[in-house]
């Protein structure tokens, strides 16, 4: 199969900076059409992915253009899905797996932590696959559909994580994921699936495994990623222009240390916002890392806002008492920047 | 999450202060109700020292520590700011020395802004000491330290007080930042405090007590002459800042006027309320209440047989709300009429009074309206969107009224919002309301017609933009159309729904349009 360009849309010039207007959702559908497309060894397996499109409709209309060979249904069974998948990317191909619901990984958790993370320390050998895993809560799904459980992988050597908050960053960073050769988690979110709508290049698009400044601020520093970075612009928004700045982490393995430190450096005062449990969230790595790294240069102390530690609530009216709100951001980046 | 400073015992020179507690997040002052101990009681931690009365609510004040009562700073009928030292305890054997060394004149102590005046009480006058002009200062420990105090105690005080950026940089430029006055928490030196001092513009510390204190009146604050390092090992936020907290969604409500406290001026009305005292200072809750118009007050004839009596804090508490709402928002009312033929019946069927209907209807039809789902501070209006706080008007018969909160009262049924409001109204009654149930509404609904009223003009509760009022349910001949089309005369239970609205928010057709909306809703 030869590389084509992608370009879907008859409207778009077709140049290299042209882009569509794009669910965060279509862009992870138009990141495995294009990276499909550009090499045959990419096939997407899971529950439900082929005709049926996916539980989210992400592999929608994958099966029709790339048959059942690349687009494969699987049983209920996870340790399958990633045990295939590590195989797979052991005799050469570029397997892009469906968990579908990020909850659910923890039954394929030896595949992925203990065999596809240690592989190439064990053997050298590469494990080059991608776990899509769609997270997080928001919309009223309970303990086992709505949980972020991103710390889990950052914890295990061996696995990339990436949690895009954009549709341009979901694209770019599937696209990049699949072409690594490291076995990476890609932490989808949900509520951001339908809700989030930007700008995507068209064709081919890789984005570095770096933070981005989503905002640019001078007296403090708000660290989040995923659905938490739309919040924390919701919140840094109620300031003056030039005072809050936020950082995208975009990838939480590798973790921009350089982004987060000099940023830090600059404000002297950092929040960081977890949506997951806040015990060892990623957030609590960020917060270390601050203490240590930029203590003399910091203005007020290192805050962190996150879940507690309780499973999330089906009730909505709970739910939205467990997980950080653009309000409760605010408070504590105002309570910050007056500190 | 850390916990606010104003929660843990402060250590002063031994003695362990006991500071006005803060009994949730928007309590800003309480009123010494009674003591329950007396200087010389030995009190074990968490035993009532004493009891608080803030606007509304009454709570006991636990002792933060084990020991012997060694003052009581704050009489009883005072009120003091959240963190204002009222008592000491003194441990087992210090007990006596503490008592003595400390000042006894304690009266003017914690009225004059709380710990750094308290501080200054027990500080020498002799401490003050000139320094020169610029902004280094000599090396070694600053005249006032105490003697023996290690380089490493010295660093945790400056960090104390600074932060870690601020240190490094106060000392690459050869400042003391203990000489500093600090523009954040509680003076604290800030990154910016220091560079600006190192650019020469930082003004410079009249003393350690210096934030907050804008009304120092003895002079002692000429430029050059500090008063350094006075060992403030635990300083506490200045007592007007409130405490920190990132847990709670619920912020201070400034609006909403505390017994006693001076009324702040809203714009376009007079501030004609300021009372002789000013906020932050101890007053007796038993002092008259200017009157709100400022004017003299007109004493009746003492021979009618009438008999006086000091109106409760209550009453002044809602005196002083509605004036002030009166005084603020431009009041209109809008009424419907509505046949509750239908709501008669459900509430029959599920053995609930009609209140919990309608505000459930109320509920589902302010999504439509959200403009009247808001609260408005003069410049802003914020919106709550699906989020309906509800205030629920509860008499407490002559006591008067309060409005206990139902949050997010969307995810009630009506079943539910029956339960709550039953829930807030006896324990309003029974005065254990906690303080954040009677704040942070954003639409309130008041139920006066199980008296008999059949109209009436509700007054907002501030900053909120409306307030309905559910008048008596009274069956009428009415016009009814059948389905045909055809009319004829029947008798329905009707009811009059009175929307008090704010003209600054928002205009008569939406407040119009959401009553039909609610009726429409009502009948079915």
């Amino acid at each position: 199969m030869t590389a084509t360009p992608a370009t879907v849309d008859p409207t778009a010039a077709g140049g290299p900076t042209a882009t569509r207007t794009m669910t965060y959702l279509q862009a992870i559908t138009d990141a495995l059409r294009t990276e499909m497309r550009r090499d045959e060894r990419v096939f997407v397996l899971g529950e439900d992915v082929g005709a049926f499109g996916g539980a989210f409709k992400a592999t929608d209309g994958l099966f029709a253009e790339f048959g059942a060979e690349r687009v494969q249904d699987t049983p209920i069974a996870e340790a399958a899905i990633v045990g295939t998948s590590v195989g797979a990317a052991l005799a050469g191909l570029r397997p892009v797996c469906e968990v579908q619901f990020a909850d659910f990984v923890a039954t394929g958790f030896d595949q992925l932590v203990n065999v596809a993370g240690k592989m190439h320390w064990r053997t050298g050998l590469a494990v080059p696959m991608v776990l899509r895993l769609p997270s997080g809560g928001g919309f009223a799904g309970g303990p086992f559909h709505s949980q972020n459980p991103e710390a889990w992988f950052m914890h295990a050597p061996g696995l990339k994580v990436l949690a895009p908050s954009t549709p341009e960053d979901a694209k770019g960073l599937l696209s990049a994921a699949i072409r690594d050769h490291n076995p990476v988690c890609l932490l989808e979110h949900k509520h951001l699936y339908r809700r989030t709508k930007g700008e995507v290049p068209v064709g081919e698009h890789l984005t570095p495994f770096t933070a981005r400044t989503a905002r640019a601020g001078e007296e403090l520093t708000i660290v989040a990623y995923g659905a938490m970075l739309h919040l924390a612009l919701e919140a840094a928004e109620r300031f003056e222009d030039g005072r809050v700045e936020v950082l995208d982490l975009r990838s939480l393995v590798p973790l921009d240390e350089d982004a987060i430190l000099a940023s830090v450096r600059r404000t002297g005062k950092v929040l960081i916002v977890d949506e997951a449990n806040e015990t060892c969230a990623a957030g609590a790595q960020v917060a270390a890392l601050v203490a240590d790294r930029a203590f003399s240069d910091l203005d007020g102390p290192v805050r962190r806002l996150a879940a507690p530690d309780v499973p999330i609530p089906f009730s909505p009216g709970l739910e939205q008492a467990v997980l950080p709100t653009a309000d409760r951001i605010a408070e504590a980046a105002r309570e910050l920047l007056a500190y | 999450m850390s916990s606010s400073p104003t929660e843990s015992p402060v250590a002063t020179g031994g003695a362990l202060d006991v500071l006005m507690p803060q009994m949730g997040t928007s309590m800003v002052e309480g009123t010494i109700v009674v003591w329950r101990v007396a200087v010389g009681d030995r009190v074990r931690r968490d035993d009532v020292v004493c009891e608080v009365s803030t606007d509304k609510i009454d709570v006991e004040c636990p002792a933060p520590h084990a020991g012997v009562v060694a003052e009581i700073l704050v009489e009883a009928g005072e009120t003091v700011d959240v963190g204002t030292v009222i008592a000491r305890l003194a441990g087992d054997a210090t007990a006596e020395a503490d008592a003595a060394s400390v000042s006894t004149d304690a009266a003017s102590a914690p009225a004059a802004g709380g710990p750094n005046a308290t501080t200054g009480g027990v500080t020498p006058p002799a401490t003050e000491v000139a320094v020169p002009a610029a902004p280094s200062v000599p090396a070694g420990t600053p005249d006032g330290h105490p003697a023996g105090l290690d380089p490493r105690a010295a660093r945790r005080d400056v960090l104390r007080r600074s932060s870690p950026v601020a240190a490094r940089l106060a000392a690459e430029h050869g400042i003391d930042v203990r000489a500093l006055s600090g523009s954040g928490r509680g003076g604290r030196v800030t990154k910016r405090d220091v560079l600006a001092a190192a650019d020469g513009t930082a003004t410079r510390a009249d003393g350690p007590a210096a934030a907050g204190t804008s009304a120092r009146a003895d002079g002692s604050a000429a430029p050059g002459i500090v008063a350094p390092a006075a060992p403030m090992p635990d300083q506490a936020p200045a007592p007007d800042e409130a405490p920190m907290h990132t847990e709670s969604p619920y912020r201070p409500d400034p609006s909403i006027p505390t017994i006693g406290a001076a009324p702040t001026a809203v714009d376009g009305a007079p501030a004609a309320t300021s009372g002789p005292t000013a906020p932050g200072t101890a007053r007796p809750a038993t002092a008259p209440s200017p009157s709100p118009g400022g004017g003299p007050r007109v004493a009746p004839p003492a021979d009618l047989g009438g008999v006086p009596a000091p109106a409760s804090r209550m009453r002044r508490a809602i005196g002083d709300a509605v004036r002030r709402s009166l005084d603020t928002a431009a009041h209109c009312t809008t009424v419907v009429e509505c046949d509750m033929g239908r709501v008669e019946r459900e509430r029959r069927e599920q053995g609930l009074t009609a209140l919990p209907l309608v505000a459930r209807a109320a509920i589902e039809t302010l999504r439509a309206f959200p403009a009247l789902n808001a609260t408005f501070d003069g410049e802003t209006i914020t919106r709550y969107g699906d989020r309906v706080h509800l205030g629920i008007a509860v008499s407490l018969g002559e006591d008067g009224l309060i409005a206990p909160v139902v949050h997010d009262a969307q995810d009630l049924s009506a079943q539910g919002l029956a339960r709550r409001i039953r829930d807030l109204a006896a324990r309003a009654r029974s005065g254990d309301l906690h303080p954040d149930e009677v704040r942070g509404g954003t639409f309130t609904i008041t139920n006066p017609g199980a008296a008999g009223a059949l109209i009436a003009t509700p007054v907002i509760n501030q900053p909120q933009v409306a307030i309905l009022d559910l008048e008596a349910i009274v069956r009428r001949p009415v016009v009814v159309t059948d389905a045909e089309g055809g009319e004829s005369i029947g008798i329905r239970p009707m009811v009059h729904l009175c929307l008090g609205w704010d003209h600054r928010a928002l205009d008569g057709l939406y407040a119009a349009q959401f009553l039909t909306a609610l009726r429409g809703r009502l009948e079915g």
